[in-house]
C-alpha cells in the first residue's frame, strides 16, 4: 500500500488526472472533495488520516487556505501540498500551515518529487 | 473915505487945551467932520468909551486922576480897536515919543502943532490902526492856524529847520529847540537820506517833482514813522525856504503793508478764493479760482454771479441764503468749468462784516477733490466688487452645496453691490429655470450679462432698479457695475464649468476605478482558469513522453507540447507577478539576504534546464537588502537568466549573477548585472527597455519582435518598484557576442549591510 493521499479539488478534469498521476505513482487516493466544506467534513470523518492531502486553492464555500487552517487545528501533523493556479497564494499557504506549494500547470515529475519529499518515499533534490 | 463924521474923544480936563483943539481942527479948513465929545477925567473917559465907540482918542498925559503914561497903559492901546494920540507939552516931547512905543498911534505938541497936522496925524493913526488890527488878525489866524494844525508844518531852509508847529514836536518827540539845532538829514531814516537830499536840490533848482512822498524818519525814541511830505517852496526871512507839511502816515502804511500781505496770501493761496457782494457778483478771485475753474481771463469772471460757477444754480442759491442766515457755509458742490466738464468742489464761504455789523461781502474757498471723490468712488466701487466675490466665494466654498443654490444665494446677494440696493431686484435665468430675488419685478432701467460656460451663452444675470434714478454710464448703471456685473457672469460661468468639470471627473475617476477592478478580476479569473486548463494538457502530453511505447516522433511532438504549455504557464505567472507589484505600493521593506536570492534564483534556473550544461557564478558585496517588492527579487532574477537560456538555443551557456552596491554623489543603489554569453540583443531593441519609454510602447514592442515576455514583464516590475532596468552589451561594442541585463534600484528602494 502506497501513501494515502486526500485530494481537494474542484476541476473534475484535474481531479482525474490526480487519480492517474498517483496510481502511476503509486500513490493510493484516500478520497476527494469537490469543495472546501465537503473536504473540512471528509477529514474530520477520516480515520486514519490520509498522509497528504493536495489542496487547492479556488474552491466553493471555503478557500484552501480556510480549509488547510481547519485542518491544521484539527491535526496539526498533517502535511498539505498545495497545488493552485495562483502564484500569489504562495505565502498566505505556507503560513497557514500547508507544508509545501506548486503552482499549476505543474511538471508531473515536479508533483512526485514534492509527493515523495512529504511521503519520505525518497528525499527532495 | 465915507462922508460920517469922525468921532472923537478927547480926554483933556484943561478947557482952553480942548479949545484949542477946536481951534486947530478949524484952522485946517478940513472938509472931514469931527463929532468931538470931551472927557475931563481918566474915569469918566472909560465910561464913555463904554458907552459907545470912538474912531480916535485924544489922550492928554496930564489928567487929574492918572498922570503920564499910566493913563495911556489904562487905557490899554495895544487892545483897543481905537487909535489913541497923545497931547503933551513941548517941554515933554519924550513922553509921547515913549507913548508911541507903549502903543499911541502918535503924539502932538500942544501949542506947537499946526492943524493941517493933527488932522493928518489923526487920519494916518485911524488908517493905521486898521492895518494894526487887521494885521494882526491875520496873525492871529495865521498862528491859530499853525499851532493848531493837525499837519505837521515847519520851515526848512539850508538843510535846517526855521520853524515848527506844535504837531511836528508831537510827532518827532524832540522839542522845537533839538529840531531847530541839528541837520534836518539827521531826523531821517537812513535809507531815505539820499532820496530826499536828491528831492530837495530839485525842487530848489525849480524843477517838477512830486508834491508829495513818503519817507521815514526817526523819533526820539528811536521808533521809525512814516511820513508823507509835501513842499512848497518860500522865502523865509527874505531868502529861499521850503515850507512842508507833513503827516504821519506809519498807521496808513502798516495797514497798507498788512493789505499787500494779505493780497499777497490771497493771490498765491492754493485754495481758490473769491470774493463777491453781498447778492453774489465776483469781486475778486484768485488764480487758483481760475485754474480750478479753467479760466483764463480774470476780466472775463469778475462781475459775473457766483451761480453761474455750478452745475446746479439753485444749489449754489441755497447755499448763499444759508450763509447770508447763519454767516457761514460749507459743503461740496459740483462745479462747471468753462469747459463744460465738472468737478466736485468742496467750499468753505463766510460772510465778511464791516465793523459796524452789516454785510459787505461774500468769501469762499474752493477745493478741487474731483480726484479725491473719484478715488473714494473707486475704492467704494472696488469694495463692493470684492464684497461681491467675497460671498460668492464663501457660497461656492460650502460643503455639499448645489449649482441651484448657488444661484439662488448669489442672487441674494447682488443687489448689495449697486448703488441703490433698496431698489435693486436681480435674477438669475439658467438652464431654463429662474432664481430671482423676491422683489424681482422687470423694469425700464436694466443691466445684464450673460452666463458662458465654455464660451457658450447658458443663461443671464439680470439687475432692474424699481424707481428711475440719475443718468450714469449705462442708463442709471456706474460703469463699475456694468464690470461686475460682467465678471460676476464670467465668474459664475467658471464656477459652472469648474463644477461639470468635478463631476465628471468623479465619475471618470470611478470608471476608472471600476475598470481596474473589473479588470484584475477578469485577468484574475482568466490566469486561474488557464493555468488550470493547461495542468491536464501539460501532465498529458508529459505522460506520452514519458510512456515507453511512445514511438520517437511522436514523443518528440509530446516534448513540445510541454514546452509551449511551460513557456505559457510563465507568462501567466509573469503577468501575475506584475498585477501583484501594481496592487503593492506600501509593502514594507524587509530586509532580505541578498546572497540567498541570489543562489536560489541560480539553482532553480540549473534545476529548470538540468538537461543543459549550465554554468553560472554569483558575485555580491551586499548580504542584506531590502526594497519594495522584494519578494519579486528572485522571480525577476529567474525570470530573466530562463530567457537567457531559451533565447542561447545552444546548450552550454555561461551565467554570471552580480550585485554591487553602488555610490554616486551621496546615492546608494543596488546594482544588479545579469550576465550571459548568449546571441546578444539588437541594439534597436535595447532602446525599448529604457524606463523613460512610455509602458505601452513597451509591450507593444517585446511582443511584437518576439523578446520574451518575462524580460518585458520584468522590465516593467523593475520600474513599478522605481529602479531601472537596460541592456548592455557583454563585450562592448558588440552586440552579437552576449547581453548585460543591468538592474539598477535606487537608495530608497533598498538597504545594504
Amino acid at each position: 500500500m502506497g501513501p494515502r493521499v486526500f485530494v481537494v479539488e474542484d476541476d473534475k478534469q484535474v481531479l482525474e488526472l490526480y487519480s492517474v498521476i498517483l496510481k502511476m505513482y503509486g500513490y493510493e487516493i484516500a478520497g476527494f472533495a469537490l469543495d472546501g466544506k465537503e473536504a473540512v467534513r471528509m477529514f474530520e470523518a477520516m480515520n486514519p488520516r490520509p498522509d497528504i492531502i493536495i489542496m487547492d486553492q479556488r474552491l466553493p464555500l471555503m478557500s484552501g487556505v480556510e480549509v488547510t487552517k481547519e485542518i491544521m487545528r484539527m491535526d496539526p501533523g498533517a502535511k498539505v501540498l498545495f497545488v493552485s493556479a495562483d502564484a500569489n497564494s504562495r505565502e498566505s499557504a505556507l503560513s497557514s500551515g500547508a507544508t509545501d506549494f506548486v503552482v499549476k500547470p505543474f511538471q508531473i515529475k515536479d508533483l512526485i518529487t514534492r509527493l515523495d519529499a512529504l511521503s519520505g518515499k525518497s528525499a527532495p533534490r | 473915505m465915507s462922508d460920517d463924521p469922525i468921532r472923537m474923544l478927547i480926554i483933556e480936563d484943561n478947557p482952553a487945551d480942548v479949545r484949542l483943539v477946536s481951534e486947530m481942527l478949524k484952522e485946517s479948513r478940513t472938509t472931514i467932520r469931527f463929532d468931538v465929545a470931551v472927557a475931563n477925567s481918566l474915569a469918566s473917559a472909560l465910561d464913555r468909551l463904554q458907552e459907545m465907540n470912538f474912531d480916535v482918542i485924544l489922550l492928554d498925559l496930564g489928567l487929574p486922576d492918572s498922570q503920564g503914561l499910566d493913563s495911556l497903559h489904562s487905557l490899554n492901546p495895544e487892545r483897543r480897536k481905537t487909535p489913541i494920540i497923545v497931547l503933551t507939552v513941548l517941554q515933554d516931547e519924550e513922553s509921547g515919543v515913549k507913548a508911541v512905543a507903549s502903543g499911541a498911534q502918535d503924539y502932538i505938541l500942544k501949542g506947537h502943532t499946526e492943524g493941517t497936522v493933527l488932522v493928518r496925524s489923526i487920519r494916518y493913526s485911524i488908517e493905521r490902526k486898521h492895518v494894526d488890527i487887521s494885521l494882526r488878525e491875520s496873525e492871529e489866524k495865521y498862528r491859530m492856524l499853525v499851532e493848531g494844525a493837525t499837519e505837521a508844518i515847519m520851515v526848512s531852509q539850508g538843510g535846517i529847520l526855521r520853524m515848527v508847529n506844535p504837531m511836528v514836536i508831537a510827532m518827532t518827540g524832540f522839542s522845537d529847540q533839538e529840531l531847530m539845532s541839528k541837520p534836518l538829514q539827521s531826523f531821517f531814516h537812513p535809507d531815505d537820506r539820499v532820496m530826499l537830499r536828491g528831492l530837495h536840490k530839485r525842487r530848489l533848482r525849480g524843477e517838477a517833482v512830486p508834491t508829495r512822498h513818503a519817507f521815514r524818519l526817526i523819533a526820539k525814541d528811536g521808533s521809525t514813522k512814516w511820513m508823507e511830505i509835501s513842499g512848497v517852496s518860500t522865502k523865509w526871512e527874505g531868502r529861499p525856504a521850503t515850507l512842508n507839511f507833513m503827516a504821519d502816515i506809519t498807521d496808513r502804511k502798516l495797514a497798507e503793508e498788512a493789505l499787500q500781505l494779505k493780497d499777497l496770501a490771497i493771490s498765491s493761496s492754493i485754495n481758490a478764493i473769491a470774493i463777491s457782494d453781498v447778492s453774489g457778483n465776483l469781486i475778486d478771485v484768485n488764480p487758483a479760482f481760475l485754474k480750478i475753474w479753467g479760466q483764463e481771463d480774470r476780466q472775463e469772471v469778475l462781475g459775473r454771479s457766483v451761480l453761474s460757477f455750478w452745475k446746479i444754480p439753485d444749489q449754489a442759491q441755497q447755499a448763499i441764503e444759508r450763509l447770508q442766515v447763519h454767516g457761514s457755509w460749507s459743503g461740496e458742490m459740483i462745479g462747471q468749468r468753462k469747459d463744460g466738464t465738472q468737478i466736485d468742489v468742496q467750499v468753505s464761504a463766510n460772510l465778511v462784516r464791516d465793523s459796524s455789523g452789516t454785510p459787505v461781502a461774500l468769501m469762499a474757498a474752493f477745493m478741487d477733490i474731483t480726484e479725491r471723490k473719484r478715488a473714494e468712488h473707486d475704492a467704494n466701487e472696488r469694495m463692493k466688487e470684492l464684497r461681491a466675490f467675497y460671498y460668492l466665494a464663501e457660497i461656492v466654498a460650502r460643503e455639499g452645496i448645489t449649482l441651484e443654490e448657488i444661484y439662488q444665494e448669489l442672487v441674494g446677494i447682488l443687489p448689495e453691490s449697486w448703488q441703490y440696493p433698496e431698489i435693486t431686484c436681480a435674477r438669475i435665468v439658467l438652464g431654463g429655470e429662474q432664481f430671482r430675488t423676491k422683489n424681482y419685478r422687470e423694469s425700464a432701467w436694466k443691466q445684464s450679462a450673460s452666463i458662458k460656460v465654455n464660451n457658450v451663452a447658458r443663461g443671464t444675470i439680470e439687475i432692474c432698479y424699481l424707481e428711475e434714478r440719475p443718468e450714469e454710464y449705462e442708463g442709471p448703471f456706474l460703469k463699475e457695475e456694468r464690470q461686475l456685473i460682467d465678471a460676476i457672469g464670467e465668474r459664475l460661468g467658471r464656477i459652472i464649468e469648474q463644477r461639470v468639470a468635478e463631476e465628471a471627473l468623479v465619475k471618470r475617476t470611478g470608471e476608472a476605478e471600476d475598470a481596474k477592478v473589473k479588470a484584475n478580476a477578469y485577468f484574475d479569473f482568466l490566469a486561474h482558469d488557464i493555468s488550470n486548463l493547461l495542468t491536464p494538457v501539460m501532465a498529458y502530453a508529459e505522460m506520452i513522453s514519458f510512456d515507453a511505447e511512445t514511438p520517437g516522433p511522436s514523443k518528440r511532438k509530446a516534448d513540445r507540447i510541454v514546452g509551449q504549455m511551460r513557456r505559457a504557464s510563465s507568462f501567466i505567472l509573469s503577468l501575475r507577478r506584475l498585477q501583484d507589484v501594481e496592487l503593492l505600493t506600501q509593502e514594507r521593506m524587509e530586509p532580505r539576504d541578498l546572497g540567498m536570492i541570489l543562489d536560489q534564483a541560480v539553482t532553480r534556473v540549473k534545476a529548470e534546464y538540468e538537461d543543459k550544461r549550465i554554468s553560472a557564478t554569483v558575485v555580491h558585496a551586499a548580504e542584506q537588502v531590502g526594497f519594495m517588492g522584494g519578494k519579486h527579487l528572485e522571480d525577476i532574477i529567474v525570470g530573466i537568466l530562463e530567457n537567457s537560456v531559451e533565447a542561447a538555443e545552444r546548450d552550454d551557456l555561461a551565467l554570471e549573477v552580480k550585485a554591487t552596491l553602488v555610490r554616486e554623489n551621496d546615492h546608494k543603489s543596488l546594482m544588479l548585472e545579469l550576465t550571459d554569453d548568449g546571441p546578444g540583443i539588437k541594439d534597436d531593441l535595447k532602446m525599448c527597455f529604457s524606463v523613460s519609454e512610455d509602458p505601452r510602447k513597451r509591450f507593444a514592442v517585446g511582443t511584437h519582435r518576439g523578446v520574451a515576455s518575462s524580460l518585458v514583464i520584468g522590465s516593467a516590475i523593475v520600474s513599478q518598484l522605481g529602479g531601472e532596468l537596460w541592456i548592455e552589451n557583454r563585450i562592448p561594442g558588440d552586440c552579437s557576442k552576449g547581453s548585460r541585463i543591468v538592474i539598477k534600484f535606487p537608495e530608497e528602494g533598498f538597504f545594504g549591510t
